[in-house]
């Protein structure tokens, strides 16, 4: 393998990752929040509101609705507002993350809605606030499927990313398609398939490791 | 001065058509062990989640120190939960927490700084019997040590009342008896008050001064434990709990048991006979004093040791033995007939 590839290689997959962890980390930071409020807001909940339950789980499955190639260029608009440009891989992180969003939203809500009913209560009956019950209880009590959600909310955002390859976005997706389809060149696919494939077992298996050390 | 902790004064609640609670009223004072004991359905639960605000009733007073909880705004009502410490019957513990962290948590929602939060915790640990556990997980430990913590946490706060709501339901018959020594323990050391949900009789039995009986969302009956326990029960559901839990008779004299007198037939007679005052010795007496012999078919233990229950077969009938066995045993009771042969 030329001296050019590995460059090539180690390039694209720094921007993989850039992608990724930008995304991942909006994901978690606005899903996080809108899974809370979808769990309080429910019917039973500590701030039982049905409507706004209901009506922002439609919202939520709306996005989740939109096939990400679409999304992609669908928001190339919003991406232009938010990032200046509509391509690159600073560019990506906008339908990225808007994607990653309802998604980690949806998976960190089961994980919120498994948490022993009788806890919360429990926290209730002993005075505490709606905001203690949710910082004493549900986060920590959710905590090892919230992690375990997390990795797999970023090795989706691994494929996505490499979608968004489309609009320019560089990163290892983008160089599979250029190099090793467009021209044949099957040492960069190959190596590309190979980086992927470690890239998304290492993530997995700091994943799993650290939700079975919170549990 | 307070003379009475919580007051509950003709409380209802219904659900649709369904009612909990209906016009429940009694009260506590301070450092007495209250029993409320119902079949599952008879409004206990309900009542326990009106008691500390998680419901209101839809009409009635609910009094604690003197302050009515039904109509306080939610803020106010966080501080008075706070004064209720609860014990829960699956403990309920956070296992994102360690032993001391759990202990901790309502001095933490209560904003007690940390230091003293901990130092409160290793009191609390030693208290309930478990210091060298403070920095294990729940999840390591056993039924009943899950239980002492849900105590000592319950305590945190020094509440002025104790609720627990069927505390030793999910805990084995040995380890139910180390946990209600234990609040008994409490109930003397601090003279804490509590309350105590449960369907087992033997519990009040054992550590309850007073009982209330519910049934179908009314309190049916509302005593003093050794009261209820000596024969003076005023209700068939209270008896219904008295009975169930004496053993249950054998099956082959179950099944030759009539109700009433036959000829040939012996009574069959329940005697619960004060084991301190063991002074009269009933079964001889019976047979020197009225010619009547008695074969014992069943004998225990009842109220914790401090009386002895029987059931005997009486060789025949007669009304001033009868007299006699009443005297002895005032909740005596007449159980049928069987063949004297049987």
């Amino acid at each position: 393998m030329s001296r050019l590839i590995l460059d090539l290689i180690v390039h694209a997959t720094a921007e993989t990752m850039e992608m990724v962890l930008a995304s991942g980390l909006i994901a978690v930071i606005g899903g996080l929040p809108l899974a809370i409020l979808l769990i309080a807001t429910a019917p039973g909940g500590i701030l039982p509101l049905p409507a706004v339950s209901r009506g922002l789980g439609l919202l939520i499955d709306a996005a989740r609705a939109v096939p990400f190639m679409i999304l992609l260029v669908l928001l190339i608009p919003v991406t232009r507002l938010v990032a200046g440009t509509a391509l690159g891989t600073g560019a990506a992180i906008v339908p990225l993350s808007i994607a990653a969003v309802p998604y980690f939203a949806r998976i960190a809500e089961v994980s919120l809605r498994e948490v022993d009913r009788n806890l919360v209560d429990a926290v209730r009956a002993m005075g505490g606030t709606r905001w203690m019950v949710i910082r004493f209880v549900l986060l920590p009590e959710a905590l090892p499927g919230l992690i375990s959600g997390i990795t797999v909310t970023l090795v989706t955002l691994v494929g996505a990313s490499a979608m968004a390859g489309v609009i320019g976005a560089g990163g290892l997706g983008d160089l599979a398609i250029r190099y090793g389809y467009q021209r044949f060149n099957t040492t960069i696919m190959l190596s590309v398939v190979a980086v992927l494939i470690a890239l998304v077992t290492l993530m997995q298996a700091i994943g799993n490791g650290l939700a079975r050390w919170l549990r | 001065m307070v003379t009475s902790l919580l007051r509950v004064d003709h409380a209802s609640r219904r659900f649709g058509g369904q009612t909990a609670l209906d016009d429940v009223s009694f009260q506590v004072r301070p450092g007495e062990i209250l029993g409320i004991i119902g079949r599952s359905g008879a409004g206990k639960t309900t009542l326990l989640r009106c008691l500390n605000g998680l419901e209101r009733p839809d009409s009635g007073r609910i009094l604690i120190e003197d302050r009515d909880i039904t109509t306080l705004p939610e803020r106010e009502l966080v501080q008075v939960r706070r004064r209720i410490g609860l014990v829960f019957q699956h403990f309920n513990l956070l296992n994102s927490r360690t032993v001391a962290g759990n202990i901790e948590l309502p001095l933490q929602i209560a904003g007690v700084p940390r230091d003293r939060r901990r130092a409160r915790a290793g009191e609390l640990l030693d208290l309930v019997g478990l210091a060298g556990h403070a920095d294990k997980r729940p999840s390591q430990l056993s039924g009943g040590q899950k239980q002492r913590v849900g105590i000592a946490r319950a305590l945190a706060a020094h509440p002025a009342l104790l609720l627990c709501d069927e505390a030793t339901s999910a805990l084995d018959p040995e380890t139910t008896l180390s946990i209600l020594d234990l609040l008994r323990d409490i109930n003397r050391r601090l003279g804490l008050t509590i309350i105590l949900i449960t369907h087992e009789m033997d519990v009040i039995r054992r550590i309850a001064q007073r009982i209330l009986v519910m049934d179908r969302g009314r309190v049916v009956e509302d005593a003093e434990t050794a009261q209820v326990l000596r024969g003076g029960a005023r209700h068939d559901v209270t008896r219904a709990f008295l009975h169930g839990e004496s053993a249950r008779l054998p099956d082959t004299i179950a099944a030759l048991m009539r109700p009433a007198p036959f000829a040939g037939g012996a009574p069959l007679v329940r005697l619960t006979l004060d084991a301190g005052a063991a002074g009269v010795p009933v079964l001889s007496v019976l047979g020197r004093q009225y010619g009547i012999d008695a074969a014992i078919v069943q004998a225990g233990m009842a109220d914790g040791g401090a009386q002895a229950e029987c059931v005997v077969r009486l060789s025949g009938h007669d009304d001033g033995a009868m007299d006699f066995l009443r005297q002895a045993s005032p909740s005596m009771e007449v159980l049928g007939y069987v063949p004297a042969d049987s």
